[in-house]
């Protein structure tokens, strides 16, 4: 039976083109439970991203550490079937994701896509001619957030978790949402994203235990629809920051919902900093920030404080 | 006795041959009638759900000759082809069983090529143009159907006479 870090791989790289895909599901498994991004770009090597280990993959399907004439080059031809089957074959159906430059695939791993933007008065309406992707491979660790629970979770209160890219803020808001979810409370997972449940096809993929999920609703809409229809106890959102999200947080607030978030913050001192920062603080919905200590630790805790403590 | 049951099986035949000829007319007029149905529900769901075209051509959402089509894309694409690909391979399987010409088999691939690359007013636009020339081919067919059946069987039933008394 194949290791569940392994198939996540695979179900990642699923999205590529078909010589891509079978060449990287007969890598070292190895590099499989530990890879967490795949990068194609036109006319350069595909790289397997291990933390900061990069690895090329040979047209033998062997990897080395430097790119070398063996190395496998992504062609138009390559590039063009990986982008129609991450769209499923189907562009229309990811209309605003190209907007934001971004697809969630099933399994709710994160593709990033870069290209030629297409512009209409003055905004970005698409994207054409890709260049690049970056896969992120998403993974789930169960009991990446028992810390943060067992020191917040028995009296939960507003909980705010800052970290830097990769720093494992999306990991552990995905299992901390599960734990609070088997306390017997309940939450609503608003997963505009896709990545936190990994929702295809009616399912969810990942564990979120008794969560209800509004899947692919923008965040101040779907707080605004949980507290309408689903009486939340804690409702859990993933990376908030913009005017829409505070007023709807400070809405919920009113109603007394719990709310658990995830904010992108280089330090304690950048969130306070940031006008992101000030006005979530300022909603009065967070009795707890949980920051993390940063891509070279992913998941690791560095502190937990209390709103403009230092 | 033989010569007469001989001259019977060729008129027979030969209305056979003619009725074939009226079915195939027939059968492309159904066509074209599924397939301008199969293109509206498609647009509704395009502009409706905006659900992927596996999503579409997995549901046994269509009618008539485009139910067996759809699931035909639809498991070539779950063996890893791309949906183009797919697409042609089934419009070949789909022509062996009905009798269509060059330009039937155009639109269709024409179709095929452009179906799911663009944004969901891409698409409108694409089933719109594709609906017109189906619409256009269906006329067609249906003049064709009402002017040519009864030659053929006609036709047939004089080329069956014709043999059966060059062989009495």
């Amino acid at each position: 039976m194949q290791n569940p870090m392994s198939e996540r791989f695979v179900s990642a790289t699923s999205v590529l083109s078909g010589d891509l895909h079978k060449l990287l599901s007969c890598i070292d498994p190895n590099i499989k439970v530990t890879a967490n991004e795949v990068r194609i770009r036109s006319s350069k090597p595909v790289i397997i991203r291990c933390g900061k280990k990069n690895y090329y993959i040979s047209k033998d399907g062997t990897l080395t550490n430097e790119p070398c004439n063996q190395s496998v080059i992504v062609n138009g031809k390559m590039m063009n079937e990986t982008f129609q089957r991450l769209c499923g074959f189907s562009v229309y159906s990811y209309q605003k994701e190209l907007r934001q430059g971004y697809i969630t695939i099933r399994g709710g791993h994160r593709v990033g896509i870069c290209g030629t933007a297409i512009i209409n008065n003055g905004e970005v309406i698409g994207m054409r001619e890709i260049t690049s992707m970056n896969i992120r491979i998403s993974r789930e660790i169960k009991d990446s957030a028992a810390k943060i629970y067992e020191k917040l979770g028995a009296n939960l209160k507003g909980t705010l978790i800052a970290g830097i890219p990769s720093s494992g803020k999306t990991t552990i808001l995905r299992d901390f949402a599960r734990r609070i979810s088997l306390s017997g409370r309940c939450v609503t997972v608003i997963d505009e994203r896709g990545e936190l449940s990994g929702t295809y096809g009616g399912m969810t993929l990942n564990d979120l235990g008794l969560c209800d999920v509004l899947n692919g609703y923008p965040k101040a809409y779907g707080i605004m629809q949980a507290l309408r229809s689903m009486s939340p106890d804690v409702i859990i959102c993933d990376e908030i920051g913009s005017k829409e999200d505070c007023n709807a947080i400070a809405s919920a607030v009113n109603t007394g919902a719990v709310i658990v978030a995830t904010v992108h913050a280089e330090s304690l001192e950048g969130l306070y900093s940031q006008e992101k920062g000030k006005s979530l603080i300022s909603t009065g919905a967070f009795d707890h920030i949980v920051m993390l200590k940063g891509k070279d630790h992913p998941g690791e805790i560095e502190g937990i404080y209390r709103p403009n403590q230092r | 006795m033989v010569k007469i049951t001989g001259a019977i099986l060729l008129i027979i035949s030969g209305f056979g041959a003619g009725m074939m000829m009226a079915q195939g007319l027939k059968k492309k007029v159904s066509f074209y009638e599924d397939f301008l149905s199969f293109l509206n529900e498609l647009k509704s769901l395009i502009s409706y759900t905006s659900q992927p075209l596996s999503d579409v051509f997995g549901g046994n959402t269509f009618n008539g000759v485009f139910d067996e089509f759809s699931n035909a894309v639809y498991l070539s694409m779950q063996c890893e082809n791309t949906f183009e690909d797919a697409w042609q391979k089934s419009v070949t399987v789909l022509s062996d069983c009905i009798p269509l010409e060059s330009d039937d088999i155009s639109l269709l691939s024409e179709f095929g090529r452009g179906l799911g690359k663009t944004d969901i007013s891409g698409q409108m636009a694409l089933c719109e143009l594709i609906s017109a020339k189906a619409d256009s081919r269906l006329q067609v067919c249906r003049k064709d159907k009402e002017s040519k059946s009864r030659m053929y069987k006609t036709l047939g039933i004089l080329g069956g006479a014709t043999a059966a008394l060059l062989v009495i």
